[in-house]
């Protein structure tokens, strides 16, 4: 559970996209893009990592293997 | 809709993020088939909300099995893929099974659309109330706002779900209507909590 605060602060949030219509999107974006970003980060680092080829299939589920061979190598 | 309001809060393309992207045009190719709805976390975020997710999801309607192939075949010649496997008849019993199917970009894990088709007279009423939400900025229909909010704050309930319902009301307010949410509320006891004794 967690504290009052974050709450809080999903509300600031929140109210500053209700005022500052023209401002918000581009923060968010590139919030939201860098997670992104992140991901394909981590993705080669457990595809470099000791059997990281069965571990990104399993972490995604992948029956399709197929399908996802090239990002998988 | 006139192209003139169209234009008025549609997004430009360079003010998308991957996610905006990857979901408008997965709903563009699902559109040419059958109705759709985005519901939950995305339209949370696509309306501002601060917070991460992998996954969008998508209800549509029970397809026949000759129309769901025709909408997997068009999806994959688009360049998505299925995470489940290739095989159209076995991919339309997942949805039979109300078990999501897992959309992604040709060769990359995320993010997905989960698609799964409608269950119940509350999958099916969201699919009629669907709206169009300007603060997206996108083309994408979405389950109605009051349905969001009764499901997040009745049904779901973790943190998050709530923070997504405290920001619906903040930054949709106009949209709130809190005798439509009670509503909702109802007949999510009828027909969710009932599911969930059995």
């Amino acid at each position: 559970m967690r504290d009052a605060s974050h709450m809080e602060s999903v509300e600031r949030w929140a109210h500053f996209i209700r005022n500052h219509p023209n401002e918000w999107r581009a923060e968010h974006n590139a919030f939201i893009n860098a997670q992104f970003e992140k991901h394909r980060e981590a993705v080669q680092r457990i595809k470099a990592s000791p059997n990281g080829r069965a571990k990104l299939i399993e972490l995604y589920r992948i029956k399709n293997v197929a399908a996802y061979e090239d990002a998988l190598k | 809709m006139s192209l003139l309001f169209i234009a008025s809060y549609m997004r430009g393309i360079s003010e998308r993020n991957i996610l905006d992207k990857f979901c408008t045009e997965f709903c563009s190719i699902v559109e040419r088939h059958t109705k759709y709805i985005v519901v939950s976390g995305f339209l949370a975020i696509s309306t501002g909300r601060a917070r991460a997710t992998e996954d969008i999801d998508m209800i549509i309607p029970r397809l026949t099995q000759a129309q769901f192939r025709n909408l997997h075949s068009d999806l994959i010649q688009n360049d998505f893929d299925a995470l489940q496997g290739t095989d159209p008849n076995e991919l339309f019993s997942y949805l039979e099974e109300n078990i999501s199917l897992r959309y992604t970009r040709s060769g990359e894990f995320l993010p997905e659309m989960e698609v799964k088709f409608a269950k119940d007279e509350l999958d099916t009423e969201q699919l009629q109330k669907r709206i169009k939400v300007p603060l997206s900025g996108l083309d994408i229909w979405f389950s109605d706002i009051n349905t969001n909010i009764a499901f997040k704050e009745h049904y779901l309930k973790s943190d998050k779900d709530l923070e997504d319902a405290r920001h619906f009301r903040i930054v949709l307010s106009e949209f709130v209507d809190e005798n439509a949410i009670r509503n909702v509320k109802m007949l999510i006891d009828k027909y969710r909590m009932q599911e969930n004794r059995k």
